[in-house]
């Protein structure tokens, strides 16, 4: 074979090989529970008065306890297990509230917080 | 699908052209015709698609696959049917056969130059370079709107630098979210550095040169700008421009190569025809480096006129008879009519050039100083081609006809004076862009001189103490080389990072209606560039408080709305500014950001990750 043409096909595949390699690489750092220990909460919806929120985690820490809090009273609060790479949504159903309320959620090391001033 | 796309996209045009227009014949090795079709393809796509809007047809899958398909099939009937001249030209096979130990050596050091740089892109593969966001937003908006987007009022962005990520995209099906972009400019940096070495190749006639410059452009400094940390940064304008100029200058030196000889007219023609091709190529990708070609090729023409002074004259007619030639004049007159009247670019335009022509305005593009330009390229580079550059231009005067010579040297020395001593030429641009460019070259002249000193030593002592002479120089060339891409290893990993800006982008994605602002912090946030490309609604959207020192530049005033509604909230000025842009939602770093916030009752703190936090303005 031409000299030319094995250059070339070393360079295919030395490019193929890089190329599924740094594929690979970029899939394990775009997977968020690929050697990651995170977790997020947030309101199922930003803009109204609603407090229902969602947990999604993605840590190795499955159990979580969360509380609904309005002028340092804690309203309700549970426990909910949410596996690694699950989201759940939890449902609150608390009228008539006024000022700053905040839900915390823990995972047993680290806490989150949202919150929503509602109007009074 | 990626590889389909790349062979069908990047290599198929380029391939079908140079067969249309050479044929079998062996005025190209096997390996030009595969790297000069990478850059040809790129331009042949860039073509094919400025037609589309014309036509009113839309791009997408089907569009972009029968639009290649038919062009390369075009090409593939020329070549077909139509007699292809039979170019008398001499067999180039010798210069392209190569003996074991420099056949093995050209394996190894392509295999040094892709190992370190994947080493180093493994760590840097991901989706979070500033510049690689902006651009492949302009990408994805061309895959979503079918369309050519006309940058209005953004004369930074040119359209060849987006086309071929689009297609690609649309044909490949892959994502942008993923390492595709970062693999395509890897490819233009592999193919720029593979182009190098066949223009060496060329014009200095020696394969020892040709593999010393793989080894200080390729192995050595493998990763410092304009190569990996370009790649990994999405600098798609400079490594496209370092693909074309080289591409650009191989044509013409081959044009240039038989411009004396009567009976090579017509096969001078043909390169000249598609060095034309190229540089309009060029003009359509990168404003900067075309540009620096045009002084660049200026000076070479102009020093090239007055060493050949006595056949200046003879130069001159030639070449404008070629130009008007039926080979050439027909792809000139086709550049200029699709310079005017079917895409102009939108840098083209008067205010764009009186930025980049003037006093400097900036500290930044007063000129480098040594010390710049020493760390920009390495010293032993710069000393090295500063050597290259003197026994270049001693060679000179024995060939007054080598045009390459002319070029590399102009090369050089165009790239300093600008990057230098920009008063010279009055230009107003930033000097270590252009400072960058000057690795290219420079390493060029230093394989020249390496090569040059290692035959000097040869003839004075004996082989053996000249081998351990140049094996101590390229050990010296060699610390500072690994030296420098060891320093850029030291990369942190945001890939958690990353995730958290993704998952709050969606989640305010999918909050967001059309009357919804959206403001979020460049300090701070990990990947932010890409947050656009969520949500698809303008390339200011969304709007961004950027670095603090750009809020302080005196040579160029600009809003401080961004600044004020972060950083400050609940000012006066930031109500106004809040109810001027419409932002009522804000995505900062909770420790960094958040505490001004929470004090403030009309902002509800919605969204929470350990590195992001989203607050929606509730009045």
């Amino acid at each position: 074979m031409q000299q030319s043409l094995k250059i070339i096909y070393f360079i295919i595949a030395l490019f193929v090989i890089s190329s599924v390699f740094l594929f690979w690489k970029s899939d394990q750092g775009l997977n968020p529970d690929y050697q990651k220990d995170w977790w997020v909460i947030s309101f199922q919806d930003a803009k109204n008065a609603d407090l229902s929120f969602a947990i999604e985690n993605h840590s190795a820490n499955n159990n979580f306890s969360w509380e609904i809090i309005s002028e340092k009273e804690t309203l309700q609060k549970s426990d909910i297990a949410v596996a690694r790479g699950e989201k759940k949504n939890i449902k609150i159903d608390l009228g008539n509230l006024k000022n700053k309320v905040l839900v915390r959620v823990s995972d047993g090391k680290k806490s989150q917080e949202i919150y929503k001033n509602l109007e009074e | 699908m990626f590889y389909i796309a790349l062979a069908l996209v990047l290599l198929l045009p380029g391939y079908s052209l140079l067969l249309a227009i050479f044929g079998r014949s062996k005025i190209l090795s096997s390996l030009e015709k595969f790297i000069l079709s990478f850059s040809l393809s790129i331009i042949s796509v860039d073509f094919i698609f400025f037609l589309y809007p014309r036509l009113a047809l839309p791009i997408n899958r089907l569009s972009a696959l029968v639009g290649i398909l038919l062009f390369s099939a075009a090409a593939l009937l020329i070549y077909k049917f139509r007699n292809i001249p039979s170019f008398e030209e001499k067999n180039t096979e010798n210069l392209f056969q190569f003996s074991k130990i420099q056949f093995s050596s050209i394996l190894l050091l392509i295999f040094l130059a892709f190992f370190i740089k994947t080493a180093f892109l493994s760590q840097a593969v991901l989706p979070t370079a500033t510049d690689m966001g902006h651009h492949m937003y302009w990408a994805k908006w061309m895959t979503e709107n079918q369309t050519l987007p006309n940058y209005s009022g953004m004369p930074d962005f040119i359209i060849g630098e987006h086309v071929i990520f689009a297609v690609i995209s649309l044909v490949s099906g892959l994502s942008f979210f993923s390492a595709f972009p970062v693999l395509l400019l890897y490819l233009v940096n592999i193919f720029s550095l593979l182009t190098i070495f066949i223009l060496v190749l060329r014009i200095f006639q020696k394969k020892q040169i040709a593999l010393l410059v793989l080894f200080l452009l390729g192995t050595l400094f493998a990763i410092a700008s304009p190569q990996a940390k370009f790649v990994s940064g999405g600098v798609i304008g400079n490594l496209l421009g370092n693909l074309l100029m080289p591409t650009v200058f191989y044509f013409f030196f081959r044009f240039s190569e038989l411009l004396f000889d009567e009976n090579q007219k017509k096969l001078s023609r043909t390169f000249l025809a598609l060095a034309i091709f190229s540089v309009f190529g060029l003009f359509y990708t990168h404003h900067l480096t075309a540009f620096l070609f045009l002084f660049i090729f200026s000076l070479a023409l102009l020093v090239f006129l007055i060493v050949n002074f006595k056949k200046a004259k003879e130069i001159l007619v030639d070449s404008l008879q070629a130009l008007f030639s039926r080979q050439v004049f027909p792809v000139l007159l086709l550049g200029i009519i699709f310079f005017l009247f079917i895409l102009t670019p939108n840098y083209f335009s008067l205010s764009a050039t009186q930025t980049a022509v003037g006093a400097a305005v900036k500290a930044t593009r007063t000129g480098l100083d040594i010390n710049n330009i020493r760390s920009a390229v390495g010293e032993t580079r710069l000393a090295l081609g500063a050597v290259g550059f003197l026994l270049l231009l001693i060679v000179l005067h024995r060939s007054k006809q080598n045009f390459g010579y002319i070029l590399i040297s102009a090369w050089a020395l165009m790239l300093y004076i600008m990057s230098s001593y920009p008063k010279l030429l009055f230009i107003n641009l930033p000097s270590s862009r252009i400072g960058n460019y000057l690795i290219y070259p420079l390493s060029i002249l230093s394989a020249y001189a390496l090569f040059q000193i290692f035959q000097k030593l040869k003839n004075q002592l004996t082989a053996n103490l000249a081998k351990i002479a140049l094996g101590l120089i390229l050990i010296f060339v060699l610390r500072e080389g690994i030296a420098d891409s060891v320093q850029a290893f030291k990369i942190s990993n945001e890939s958690l990072e990353l995730i958290q800006t993704f998952n709050s982008s969606d989640y305010v994605a999918k909050n967001l209606n059309e009357k919804d602002g959206v403001l979020k912090d460049h300090n701070y946030l990990t990947g932010d560039a890409w947050i656009k490309l969520f949500f698809m609604r303008d390339y200011k959207f969304p709007l961004s408080r950027g670095y603090f020192k750009r809020y302080e530049d005196p040579t160029n005033p600009r809003e401080t709305c961004t600044l004020q509604m972060i950083s400050n909230p609940g000012s006066g000025l930031a109500k106004n500014c809040f109810a001027e842009t419409g932002v009522n939602f804000i995505m900062v770093n909770p420790i960094f950001d958040g505490g001004q916030f929470h004090r403030l009752n009309n902002f509800d703190q919605v969204y929470s990750n350990s590195h992001i936090v989203v607050f929606y303005k509730n009045n």
